[in-house]
């Protein structure tokens, strides 16, 4: 009986210790969820927030450390949101208050390295002054991630203690890795302090080190920064040499980010003379890239003292510097080393020519005309073409008129660079030149201005090229029909059509019809423009009215559709001809049944049922107006209906694409004839790649079937693939 | 001065650039034969840094062009690197009459293959933690950079790589390759020339990664330099998860080595809202995360007050939607592009209107610009501007706050907690 009552008396105590324990998480995790300002919390004074953060941490630290490392993830995360909000501006106290006890549980409380880093991790955040002397510990520690964890803290707290800390590890630092993060750290906070032990550094014997003083040098800056970068440069080509030039360049882009730019220019200037006579007095050492940067930091600081050597530069032996020259007059704020490159032009090698011409062109210079025609003289067709570019980008009538001539006199890639260039120009009168030369004169000149009429849509083209589509000349009616189809959209209909409809000339026609076609494709009311068509070929002779029954195909809809299907039956051969090509080129599935009549028929020439069938399975194949079983019987009709097996193959193909159990049913059945029966499988097996997404047992059962009939190799091979789950 | 060594190779750029003038007019891709004969000494001479997932279409493309070969590999990871090298080398032996081929070198440090002064170019294709320091060297070495997108892993690494490249004249593209797609520059000139009025609201949708996770530690493959393939980055234990180059996953979960989706679509689409707005030199101002305040989506605004919200629905399940007062652009990869009115879409530029850099082809124009020397579709500039936004998006995220910026300055404000993740600190001995 009181072992009874001893054994209910425990499990009440443990249920009220697993209660209880239960509430003092939800306790502390609401308070996690306050600190770090995902609910409301109460007002708490100093005291009271140091023992908010501890119980925080004293449930969140076993947490971060479970065994599970899967699960600590999202402690981990509550934990750096505590920081994230304690560090919020305004809230100073908390942010010290937090940092304080991080610091005292790094020192304390045990837990994994891994934890640990976290800790650290935390204080690089927000930790400031008084994190410093626990960083300053951690940097000596056995556990080397750990310590390199301290010293990017360091790295990035705002106290000034911060940076002596680092200096002193520096000066006690055994290896090239640890160095280099000291001097790194020094580097990035910009310790002028630093700068002696660094400059020291450059001659560490790895040469790593070294390069990692220049860096740390080049971003500390200032004039004993440059002084030590120099020294460098002053003694014989070594491991370093080409780092620290890499180093002043930053120092001299620096100062001229703070707008020094005479002594930026003084940095450039020494450092490209530098350079090129050590290029000159080792054939081995070629700093190349110091030339460079050297070159484009002086267009930038000294750009007439770039101009001053241009003449020189873009006659280097070296190639590649001669490329730097153009690049470098290119971000020059003056003309001035652009000048001296025109003005050499003509005695530079083509490649030359054209990056110039290119810089030309992309600094839009009003004056450079001249330049850009004489290079139009070239015999070289690049040179012709940057020539052309650069008429057409800076845009001024003179340019426009060289492009014209150009454009009508020229040949090949030059000829059609410079229509493309007229298309785009943005000169002010061009249009109004354009107009001019469309309206009259030499039928050459206004056939290519009609063509620019309309493509660059100079405000009453359409209008005008409608009116010179009238004309008696057919080279300008057809070049007004041409320039017609770039203005497709704006043109009116009736006009267009009618003019079509009154011509004779073949060739003409032909452009009118393009034109029709491109307008006719652009309607919004189908019907509508179809029966602009109609009422024309009612009216219209006996090769325009089958021209523009033709274009029907352009526009479908329902009353475009009617009109061919009478044509279809139309006594007249031609006509009926006309009619069924029409049809069978129809864009939507309306013609689909029709089409399938004339294949149909027996009496139905060879020609007019390969294009009705094959019209019909394009749209059963290709439509998506129409509902699945209704394409699955059209399909089986066309297959029914078709006379040879090329046309039987298409039809399957095209069963292939219809997901449906009725036509899986039908190639299967195919797949265990003799004749047809690969092509069957094949499509069969496209089919249930094409329903594994939707119905992956079904695809599954299919692809297990036609596996079972063993019908080839390949068809085995990618039953296989869907079995196993795969769409090919 | 002295005759300069190496001309034959060098000659490169001369009677590349002299074959080259259609591309001046014309700024798509150009084909090989355009270049002339592609004698090995015209050839552009190409490096590859990180032969992981990304890589793959790079490599093939560049082992497929004759007016590029390929002189090195690069990969923390020594399987991959033999075999990349052998792939190469297979390559290339194919194409020649004796079917042999040994000039392809591969290394773990790619320090080595930016010092040999034969290579003219690289591609950048690693993990975003490893994308500044191989770029920066080579840049500083006088080669041409092709890097993948984001540009970089904090705000000071873009900083320094579009001024490093001002400074050496690079030619930089940054894989943010939907620039180079029609839809995307068709959908930006519309909203560029005002046809759907003044836009005032964007989505974009990114969608979403699983959270980041901590990993049991597990042993390090023989093969596998994990301390170089964690580089500038704090140490963790290595598992397999941490380092995987999957879409899905992988390295790309973790805040240590990318900004998560900011980083991996923001890069994108971001990319093309920064073009659409014309704010290629400039960017958002203030940044709110999903959460705060009830915000529903991760919004950031520009300082005329247009805003981008990530992961909104968006019209048809397009990728970036603009909203203006006189109408939208809906613009998705593979062509996809909407517009109200309906009639925007095929609505021809006129010449004075704007027309937008044309490229269709973004490694081609790379190639060309290396020719020709002008500035790529997507230079660094524009590929930090981006950056910035994708790594302010995901700061704001961590703080769970706000964070405003000064686009001009390029400093975030009145936040000095949130100032501190303009860089991160590096891992010792690797320095920026």
């Amino acid at each position: 009986m009181r072992s009874k009552q001893n054994i209910t008396t425990i499990l009440g105590l443990m249920a009220v210790l697993v209660l209880g324990s239960v509430a003092w998480a939800q306790d502390t995790e609401t308070l996690v969820r306050q600190l770090s300002g995902k609910a409301e919390a109460p007002a708490r004074s100093g005291a009271q927030l140091v023992n908010a953060y501890q119980k925080a941490i004293d449930y969140l630290l076993p947490r971060m450390s479970a065994e599970d490392v899967e699960s600590r993830y999202s402690y981990q995360i509550m934990f750096q949101d505590l920081g994230s909000h304690a560090a919020r501006p305004g809230a100073e106290a908390e942010r010290e208050t937090l940092a304080k006890v991080i610091v005292n549980n790094l020192e304390q409380a045990e837990m994994p390295a891994t934890v640990r880093h976290w800790f650290v991790l935390q204080l690089e955040r927000i930790g400031k002054g008084e994190a410093v002397p626990a960083l300053a510990k951690l940097l000596s520690s056995e556990d080397r991630h750990l310590a390199d964890y301290a010293r990017r803290a360091l790295e990035k707290n705002p106290a000034e203690n911060a940076t002596a800390t680092l200096l002193k590890a520096l000066g006690t630092a055994q290896g090239s890795t640890w160095k280099i993060g000291l001097i790194n750290s020094l580097g990035r906070r910009q310790a002028q302090d630093a700068i002696a032990p660094i400059a020291a550094a450059l001659a560490d014997p790895d040469p790593k080190v070294g390069a990692a003083a220049v860096t740390a040098l080049a971003g500390i800056g200032g004039p004993e920064s440059g002084r030590a970068l120099v020294g460098e440069l002053n003694k014989p080509v070594g491991p370093i040499s080409l780092k620290a030039a890499q180093g002043l360049t930053d120092i001299a882009q620096e100062l001229a980010r703070q707008s020094n730019h005479a002594d930026a220019a003084q940095i450039y200037e020494f450092l490209y003379v530098g350079a090129t006579q050590k290029a000159q007095e080792d054939n081995a050492f070629n700093p190349f890239s110091i030339r460079a940067a050297a070159l484009n930091g002086l267009a930038v600081s000294g750009p007439d003292k770039l101009a001053a050597r241009m003449a020189e530069i873009i006659q280097d032996d070296d190639p590649k510097i001669r490329v730097v020259a153009v690049g470098a007059a290119r971000l020059a704020p003056t003309k001035a080393p652009m000048q001296i490159l025109c003005d050499m032009l003509l005695d530079l090698e083509p490649y030359e020519q054209i990056q110039v011409l290119g810089l030309i062109a992309d600094r839009g210079d009003l004056s450079s005309t001249k330049y850009a025609k004489e290079a139009l003289a070239s015999d070289d067709e690049g040179v012709q073409l940057a020539a052309i570019d650069v008429l057409t980008r800076v845009g001024v009538d003179e340019g426009a008129e060289l492009l014209m001539e150009v454009a009508i006199n020229g040949r090949g890639a030059t000829r059609r660079a410079a229509e493309r260039g007229l298309a785009l120009m943005a000169g002010p009168r061009v249009d109004e030149m354009i107009t001019d030369q469309a309206a009259s004169g030499d039928a050459k000149v206004r056939a290519v201005a009609l063509g620019l009429l309309s493509k660059r849509r100079v405000p009453g083209a359409t209008e005008a090229l409608l009116g010179y589509a009238s004309e008696g000349d057919e080279a300008i009616r057809s070049a007004a029909f041409d320039a017609l189809v770039d203005v497709a959209d704006l043109v009116d209909l009736e006009t267009l059509a009618g003019l079509v409809a009154e011509t004779k000339a073949d060739s003409v026609r032909r452009s009118g019809i393009a034109a029709l076609e491109a307008a006719l494709a652009q309607a919004s009311n189908k019907n509508s423009a179809a029966q602009i068509v109609i009422n024309e070929i009612k009216t219209a002779d006996a090769d325009a009215k089958i021209a523009l029954l033709s274009c029907l195909d352009a526009v479908g809809g329902p009353r475009a559709l009617r009109a061919v299907v009478d044509a279809t039956q139309a006594s007249g051969e031609a006509l009926r001809d006309a009619g069924i090509r029409t049809l069978s080129n129809w864009p939507d599935f309306a013609a689909a049944p029709t089409l399938l009549g004339i294949a149909s028929k027996s009496e139905t020439s060879l020609t007019h049922y390969v294009l009705a069938l094959r019209g019909a399975l394009r749209l059963i194949g290709t439509s998506d107006s129409a509902s699945l079983d209704e394409r699955a019987r059209l399909c089986f009709v066309a297959f029914d209906c078709a006379r040879r097996d090329d046309e039987r193959r298409q039809a399957i193909a095209v069963m292939g694409s219809l997901p449906s159990p009725k036509v899986a049913e039908r190639l299967l059945s195919l797949a265990r004839e003799e004749d047809l029966k690969v092509e069957a499988a094949l499509a069969a097996v496209e089919l249930a790649g094409r329903s594994l997404r939707r119905d992956r047992q079904a695809a599954r059962e299919l692809a297990e079937k036609i596996r079972a009939l063993n019908i080839s190799d390949e068809v085995n091979r990618r039953a296989d693939g869907i079995i196993r789950g795969r769409r090919r | 001065m002295k005759k300069a060594q190496d001309l034959n190779r060098r000659e490169f750029l001369r009677r590349g650039a002299a074959a080259l003038g259609a591309v001046a007019a014309v700024p798509a891709i150009v084909p090989a034969t355009v270049f002339g004969a592609n004698a090995p000494s015209n050839r552009i001479t190409m490096g590859m840094i990180g032969m992981g997932l990304m890589m793959g279409g790079h490599f093939r493309s560049m082992l497929g062009r004759s007016d590029v070969q390929v002189l090195a590999v690069c990969d923390v990871d020594q399987r991959r690197r033999e075999s990349s090298k052998a792939q190469a080398e297979r390559a290339y032996a194919d194409k020649m009459a004796g079917g042999q081929y040994k000039g392809c070198a591969a290394y773990l440090e790619y320090e080595e293959l930016c010092a040999r002064p034969d290579i003219d170019a690289v591609f950048v294709v690693t993990p975003d933690h490893w994308h500044a320091l191989p770029s920066l060297a080579a840049i500083k070495a006088g080669k041409d950079v092709y890097c993948q997108k984001p540009m970089t892993l904090t705000i000071r690494e873009g900083r320094l790589m579009s001024d490093a490249c001002k400074q050496y004249g690079t030619i930089f593209q940054v894989g943010s390759q939907q620039r180079s797609e029609w839809a995307f520059r068709k959908a930006s000139e519309i909203v560029r020339n005002g046809w759907i009025g003044k836009v005032h609201t964007i989505y974009a949708r990114l969608g979403q990664f699983a959270p980041p996770r901590t990993l049991p530690e597990q042993p390090i493959p023989e093969a596998f330099d994990y301390d170089r393939w964690l580089g500038p980055t704090p140490w963790f234990p290595y598992n397999e998860e941490r380092v995987k180059g999957n879409y899905g996953g992988g390295w790309r979960r973790f805040w240590e080595y990318g900004s998560r989706k900011n980083g991996d679509w923001g890069a994108h689409h971001f990319d093309i809202i920064q073009w659409a707005l014309g704010m290629d030199d400039s960017g958002p101002v203030k940044f709110v995360p999903k959460g705060w305040n009830g915000y529903e989506y991760q919004t950031h605004y520009y300082a005329d007050g247009t805003r981008v919200l990530r992961d909104h629905d968006t019209w048809g399940g397009h990728m970036i939607q603009f909203i203006g007062t006189d109408g939208e652009v809906m613009v998705s990869r593979g062509g996809r592009l909407d517009t109200d009115p309906v009639e925007l879409a095929q609505k021809p530029l006129l010449p004075s209107e704007t027309h937008l850099y044309n490229s269709n082809n973004h490694e081609g124009n790379w190639i060309d610009c290396i020719r020709t020397r002008k500035k790529t579709i997507c230079d660094a500039e524009i590929g930090h501007r981006t950056a910035t936004i994708c790594h302010l998006s995901g700061i704001a995220e961590r703080l769970g706050r706000p964070i405003h910026w000064d686009p001009v300055e390029e400093k975030i404000l009145d936040d000095a907690a949130a100032a501190r993740w303009y860089d991160r600190p590096r891992r010792a001995p690797y320095v920026l």
